[in-house]
């Protein structure tokens, strides 16, 4: 079978009508696949593009580089961090990031320096330009209009996948304020993994919590650490992450198809309408509820507790809910 | 008429009358009949529901095999359906509906545990292979996706289940996964508690 990719880089071709601040995509019928550890607000609609929007106001390019030490040395030399911009003044990372066996950390304002002989993440630099030199110009080059978009990410075309990714499979970006807004149609399935789509990296990050709403496509969700929120997705929907929160509302819909959950020590917090009619098999150290369920059965395994709960005396088809919390408790509260 | 003269007469009127030679045998037979009634009365009714009951079994055992077999033909294709959602609806209804082995289906379950792209697909799939912890190729399945899986959560429920299997030979796929640094954390925590749990 013939494939054909299609790169496409933000603004520069026919397919992409961009506005200032946001891009379209054509895109109705098949798989969109967001591979980003960015922050993002996702919405579903009756519409057959996919239109991406920032809403963040300065971008700062503060990049982390997923490298070796010594290749990193290589490039950058001992210094890793550098800026052009005598006049700013880099705020340091927050906290430190753990590498696989060194560590980074920001010591000091403006500089960071690495410990560990073989750290994942090593570099960090924040790339600003002298305005004043460059007072009437304009910068050339797919980067530059991707800049001007506000939009760095890459997206591609492959058969009926959209895929929408970090620009470099090599970094990380780490700006606090880097935020995107995605509509998406309803009518297509939405794969998003929050630690990109490269199946050998295995490092991750604590970014603010993402968003998906109003969707009614099939939704499967691979994070780590980022807390998830999920406000009307009617479903079949599937999460797994190793230590985020998964929080899930139903405000104007109810469930309708099945949601599957595993996390190894998030919470899961739910808000379910009264008049739901579902089947709910929960594993996790506690679980806390206000809603009228009948307790079918109910073991503890491991010190957590597993429950199989059943809500709405309803007949016909109820609506399957499998949540394995692991270490974490869940909460299943009225709406 | 004295009484001997009527006994005379009325003697003589018996005898004059011809009995058929069958009249004792038909006299024993009703007797037969009347003595045994009740009991072959019984019997009848008895075997009338015997026969009902294998009937009704034969027919119950149809219906349930026919309806297994559907049933196993509807999981079959679910169970390859594109959608991770069929999939997972799929896996969870062997876990909550099958009781007994089935090869064709533990052969296909042992398929996605090996290369199904969902990792909830898959870690349901262990939970569901988990129901026959005395099957060799479930074991040996488990044994073998422990050392070739990435995902870290599908890792942590290999490691959790080998170890609550007490699959002895899980130790040298745990011993690589404590000593390759590209594993996080937390997953080379758990290989280590496990290994310990094995070893003690």
């Amino acid at each position: 079978m013939k494939h054909i990719t299609l790169l496409l880089v933000f603004v520069l071709t026919q397919t992409i009508a961009s506005a200032q601040e946001s891009t379209k995509i054509p895109f109705d019928k098949g798989v969109l696949k967001i591979c980003s550890s960015k922050n993002f607000i996702i919405k579903g609609y009756d519409g057959n593009e996919v239109i991406i929007k920032n809403l963040y106001q300065v971008v700062e390019g503060r990049l982390l580089y997923k490298d070796s030490y010594n290749n990193m040395r290589n490039k950058f030399g001992n210094v890793i961090y550098r800026t052009i911009d005598s006049t700013s003044s880099a705020s340091p990372l927050k906290g430190s990031s753990q590498g696989k066996t060194g560590k980074a950390e920001a010591l000091t304002s403006g500089k960071l320096t690495v410990k560990g002989k073989d750290s994942t993440y090593v570099g960090f630099f924040k790339s600003i330009q002298d305005k004043n030199r460059s007072k009437g110009l304009r910068k050339l080059g797919k980067k530059a209009e991707a800049e001007a978009s506000g939009i760095y990410l890459l997206i591609e075309q492959n058969g009926n996948e959209l895929i929408i990714k970090d620009r470099n499979d090599n970094l990380l970006m780490m700006s606090s304020n880097e935020k995107y807004e995605i509509t998406i149609p309803n009518s297509i399935s939405l794969n998003w993994n929050t630690n990109g789509c490269d199946e050998n990296t295995n490092s991750f990050f604590h970014s603010k919590t993402s968003e998906l709403k109003n969707f009614k496509g099939e939704v499967e969700i691979s994070s780590a650490l980022n807390e998830l929120h999920l406000t009307d997705v009617s479903g079949p929907v599937s999460i797994n992450t190793i230590g985020g929160n998964v929080i899930i509302e139903f405000d104007k819909t109810t469930p309708k198809y099945l949601y599957s959950i595993y996390s190894n020590n998030g919470l899961v917090d739910i808000k379910l309408p009264i008049k739901s009619n579902m089947l709910i098999e929960a594993t996790g150290a506690e679980i806390m509820s206000d809603l009228d369920f009948t307790v079918v059965s109910e073991k503890e395994k491991n010190g957590a507790q597993q429950m199989h709960l059943k809500l709405g005396t309803g007949g016909g088809n109820k609506v399957n809910m499998k949540i394995d919390a692991g270490l974490g408790n869940i909460y299943l509260r009225k709406q | 008429m004295s009484l001997k003269a009527f006994i005379q007469k009325n003697n003589t009127d018996k005898d004059d009358q011809i009995m058929s030679s069958q009249a004792d045998a038909i006299f024993e037979n009703r007797l037969r009949a009347e003595l045994h009634m009740a009991s072959k009365g019984k019997l009848v009714y008895l075997k009338y529901i015997s026969i009902a009951a294998c009937i009704g079994l034969i027919i119950t055992l149809s219906i349930q095999s026919i309806n297994y077999k559907q049933d196993k033909a509807a999981l079959m294709a679910i169970l390859a359906n594109d959608s991770a959602g069929a999939r997972l609806e799929g896996v969870y209804h062997f876990d909550d509906a099958y009781t007994k082995e089935d090869q064709q289906i533990i052969d296909t379950l042992v398929n996605i545990l090996h290369h199904d792209t969902n990792d909830n697909v898959r870690i349901a799939t262990i939970d569901a292979l988990l129901k026959f912890p005395d099957n060799e190729t479930i074991r040996t399945n488990l044994l073998a996706a422990l050392g070739t899986e990435t995902s870290p959560l599908v890792q942590i429920k290999l490691i959790k289940s080998l170890s609550f299997l007490r699959e002895n030979r899980a130790q040298n796929p745990l011993k690589k996964i404590i000593e390759n640094e590209q594993n996080i954390p937390i997953v080379i925590s758990n290989a280590t508690l496990a290994m310990n749990n094995l070893k003690h």
